[in-house]
């Protein structure tokens, strides 16, 4: 039974980042965007990285497709596995024939996202000529012609011609899924995808990631700041603060059984329909990442701080699948206190 | 804000070479080895040397003394013809973003016609008509820069009008001429600031270009243009009379130039500047 | 698309009439009505002779119908005739515009092609060795009078060196050269005008081109693009540069009333036969039909030229061009 697991955990984590540390620069200071963060994606599973804005949610998921560099920002240590290779010893070239191809990424803001002066058509293909240089017209028309269907596009050819300023915020985001998808990657990365979009079209775009993740057998890293979202479509969530992943548990762990304060904290700001007690907001800032204070990031905030959180940071306590980084989870202060 | 100026190295050396500009036209009775309009008629196109460290003119007139009375003439044309032109084109600017209507209509319109003219044709149409006199050249080139001022401060205000802090302003009652100066002066300074240091380092070269034309500043006067005039006729038996005084008006303008854009750098917002 | 060009068009006939209007103006207000230098020199002219002359001028009638008359008379291109040799102020300057707009258009296309390449590579490799010195280079360029350049080149390649003409556009014994020969001539006597002339408006377009380009790079379509696994050509030529350089075009439009007005000086030196020179003798000769001619034709020309620059980037944008 148990080498039955430990096999089954080992061929499982499609994705493993180790002790991942990155900082980007802004205005001559220097944010420690991610501070040691582990982490290991499951195939076929859909992870969400949930946190507020600031919390690093987004450096981690450009730090695993190596876009951040000089002079921006840089990643100083820490491993990404994927497929057995370490991608941050990926050169120059390494990354052009992985990106988009391996891993694939939506943004936020399909707008901004989207190159304005050239065709839908041409960004699509394009997509699919960077990796398959040389490939027959007809072979890439019907490539992309498949791509749009797959994100329910029922007009494809008169997409295939227009702007983006042409489409809608919807339609514009199913074109950043359509390009995402084409290559057929083992792993998507949603960065806030509905963010930037009205509620009514979030749920069609969740929706289609989840249609597409079945359909081509995907894994889904989902970021977001939503937790109801992350509860929606989840299977397990890694909730992040200042740079560190803080809690990494089901979500319906997360859910029943929090953690960390700041789990903790997060559920009772969640307006919860049928309950009679009103959502708690949690006061106080997230902290300043220029500057890394002593002791646990969470402390100025938390409920249930105790001396040792002020001076010490607390490491990542395992129990199980889960793991929480905090005192309170460690049995011998827990004893003492 | 003089912290940044510091860092940025192109505004550095502009206003590095600018103070000492200022120095040079203050302290030029007491740097001029001659006065401007001695004239050493034994010693008359003399070459660079010991007694003439530029060289003399066909007056026997000391070419470096000359330069150093002339950095006064150049810098007093780009400052009072920038200050007439800022003066024009920011009140204008104002007026016509802020009110919008028929105003701004009539003041771009205005603008647009300006504009198309070549400036330089103008000012030459102008000058010809009155006198040729510093003054005049002042004047004139004030009165043809602004157009470009305006359509810039005018841009600004356009952005600033709709927001918050505007309309809230408005909300409060407060009256027109206290939200121009408190509200929205202060956020247009930064282009002002920049196109008005660029502007002195144009109305030199422009300044340079009249007198040569004999235009500009007359003679006996030292203006680094008419310096370059006279010296056209001696230009290949009297090389310096030729590259030095084009070398001051280069240094000058470069001066303002560098300061300008690298003010630009530090004051716009969007800019790559810094790190 | 097409009625942004209608839009534009109708923008531009206020404009126009402006501008005659201001020429109109001025004409009337410069001292000296035109007659009396006519008739200044001749003592013997009496008053009567004069009124009957500033008759035929209709400079007795008032301003608005002179000016109606002179709209007329601007439409079909009759500018009066010049002060200086009576010829028709219109024949005066199509002798010498081709050469203004050899001289300019070559200039831009010189610039275009220096100014675009510098502009792109320093935005790619800013704050290098060749940023740091094309800086430099296109500062000086921008800084330096146009016409003490032209007199220190003239000294080097025209005395010195003897290489190059130092002025007009033919050599003396122009009309006896086989058609290789004249060309050579002709282009001989360009390199130096066009050389500087471009020199001095290089800074400007190249600065821009260069912050275009670092203001698109930053963009997230071009991280789009990286996230997709394009190769870094395709990224640079395709996406970015026809984003960065769209702005270009309009800017060229506006560079061409400073090309124009900057001719002025520069022809002179240069003892060349263009448009500027023209107008330049014309009104120190106070030689108002043709001073006229030149301001309206040179406003024109910069009108028409922004006309063309607006439109061509509403063709180019597609979001301008379809809806």
């Amino acid at each position: 039974m148990l080498e039955n697991k430990s096999e089954t955990a080992m061929t499982m984590n499609i994705l493993e980042i180790k002790n991942l540390s990155a900082e980007y620069y802004r205005n001559s200071e220097t944010v420690h965007a991610l501070r040691g963060v582990s982490l290991g994606v499951a195939e076929g599973e859909t992870l969400a990285i949930a946190g507020e804005s600031g919390c690093g949610k987004s450096t981690l998921a450009m730090s695993v497709l190596g876009l951040v560099y000089p002079p921006q920002g840089r990643i100083i240590s820490g491993e990404v596995i994927f497929g057995g290779k370490n991608l941050l010893a990926f050169g120059k070239h390494d990354w052009q024939r992985f990106r988009g191809k391996e891993i694939s990424i939506v943004f936020q803001d399909p707008f901004s996202s989207l190159n304005p002066v050239l065709t839908i058509g041409e960004q699509l293909a394009e997509t699919v000529l960077a990796h398959a240089p040389g490939m027959a017209k007809n072979v890439l028309s019907g490539l992309v012609t498949g791509a749009l269907d797959e994100t329910v596009f029922e007009d494809p050819g008169r997409i295939l011609s227009s702007y983006p300023h042409q489409l809608s915020g919807g339609q514009r985001q199913r074109i950043m899924l359509a390009m995402a998808i084409i290559n057929r990657p083992k792993l998507l990365i949603a960065d806030e995808p509905t963010t930037s979009l009205d509620v009514t079209i979030q749920k069609e775009i969740m929706d289609l990631i989840g249609k597409l993740r079945k359909d081509l057998s995907l894994t889904v890293i989902l970021i977001t700041h939503n937790m109801l979202l992350a509860k929606q479509r989840a299977d397990r969530i890694a909730v992040m603060y200042a740079g560190e992943i803080v809690e990494l548990n089901s979500t319906e762990g997360i859910f029943s059984r929090p953690l960390h304060p700041y789990t903790r904290a997060l559920m009772d700001s969640v307006p919860r329909m049928l309950s009679k007690t009103p959502p708690k907001a949690l006061a106080g800032q997230p902290p300043d990442l220029s500057s890394i204070a002593k002791g646990c990031s969470f402390a100025p905030r938390c409920r249930e701080v105790m001396d040792i959180c002020r001076s010490s940071a607390p490491g990542e306590y395992v129990i199980g699948e889960t793991k929480a980084r905090c005192f309170l989870l460690d049995p011998v202060i827990k004893i003492r206190k | 804000m003089l912290n940044k100026i510091i860092k940025n190295r192109l505004s550095l050396t502009g206003l590095g070479l600018i103070v000492l500009l200022f120095c040079v036209a203050v302290l030029a009775p007491v740097i001029a080895p001659y006065r401007a309009d001695a004239q050493h008629l034994p010693r008359r196109l003399a070459n660079p040397g010991h007694e003439f460290l530029l060289g003399t003119d066909d007056l026997g007139r000391d070419t470096l003394s000359r330069m150093v009375y002339g950095v006064r003439i150049s810098l007093s044309v780009g400052f009072v013809a920038v200050g007439i032109s800022v003066l024009i084109g920011t009140v204008l600017g104002l007026i016509s973003g802020f009110f919008g209507g028929w105003v701004d209509t009539v003041v771009m319109r205005a603008v647009d016609i300006m504009l198309c003219f070549p400036t330089f044709f103008l000012i030459l149409l102008v000058i010809a008509f009155l006198e040729p006199s510093i003054y005049n050249v002042m004047i004139v080139i004030g009165l043809t820069s602004w157009p470009g001022l305006t359509r810039l401060v005018r841009a600004e205000v356009l952005s600033l009008r709709e927001r918050d802090y505007i309309l809230a302003a408005k909300l409060l009652g407060l009256g027109n001429l206290r939200i121009f100066f408190v509200h929205l002066l202060p956020n247009v300074i930064s282009p002002i600031i920049v196109s008005a240091t660029l502007g002195v380092g144009d109305a030199i070269l422009t300044e340079s270009g009249l007198s040569f034309l004999g235009l500009g500043v007359q003679p006996p006067t030292a203006s680094w243009g008419q310096m370059l005039s006279s010296g056209k006729e001696y230009i290949y038996l009297a090389w310096w009379l030729t590259l030095f005084p084009g070398v001051a008006i280069l240094l000058t303008v470069l001066s303002f130039n560098l300061l300008g854009e690298g003010l630009r750098d530090i004051l716009d917002p969007r800019s790559n500047a810094g790190k | 698309m097409r009625t942004y060009i209608l839009k534009r068009l109708s923008y531009s006939i206020p404009i126009l009439i402006g501008i005659t209007l201001i020429t109109f103006l001025v004409m009337h207000l410069a001292p000296g009505k035109p007659t009396e230098m006519l008739t200044d020199m001749n003592a013997r002219v009496s008053a009567d002779a004069k009124t009957k002359l500033a008759a035929l001028y209709g400079l007795d009638k008032p301003w608005y119908v002179q000016y109606a008359r002179w709209l007329g008379r601007f439409a079909v291109l009759d500018f009066g005739k010049s002060f200086r040799d009576g010829r028709p102020a219109v024949a005066k300057i199509a002798e010498r515009l081709p050469a203004s707009l050899l001289l300019n258009i070559l200039s831009l296309l010189l610039i275009l092609a220096a100014a675009v390449p510098i502009g792109i590579f320093s935005a790619l490799h800013k704050d290098s060795i060749f940023d740091k010195a094309t800086t430099v280079f296109v500062f000086i360029g921008f800084s330096v009078p146009a016409f003490w350049l032209a007199l220190l080149f003239m000294i080097l390649f025209g005395l010195k060196f003897g290489v190059l003409p130092i002025s007009g556009l033919h050599s003396l014994d122009y009309s006896g050269m086989s058609v290789p020969g004249k060309l050579l001539d002709v282009a001989s006597h360009l390199i130096l005008p066009v050389f500087i002339s471009a020199f001095t408006g290089l800074a400007g377009l190249s600065r821009y081109v260069r912050s275009s380009m670092l203001e698109v790079l930053r963009q997230d379509y071009i991280r789009t693009a990286y996230a997709k696994g394009l190769p870094e050509n395709r990224i640079i030529f395709r996406h970015a540069l026809k984003n960065a350089l769209l702005p270009v075009v309009t800017i060229l439009g506006l560079s061409l009333p400073a090309l124009i007005g900057g001719g002025f000086i520069f022809e002179t030196i240069f003892a060349y036969p263009g448009m500027g020179r023209l107008g330049y003798e014309a009104v120190m000769a106070r030689d108002y039909p043709v001073v006229m001619a030149v301001g309206v034709i040179a406003a024109f020309l910069t009108l028409l030229g922004n006309l063309v620059a607006d439109i061509t980037y509403a063709w180019v944008d597609p979001r301008i061009r379809y809806k």
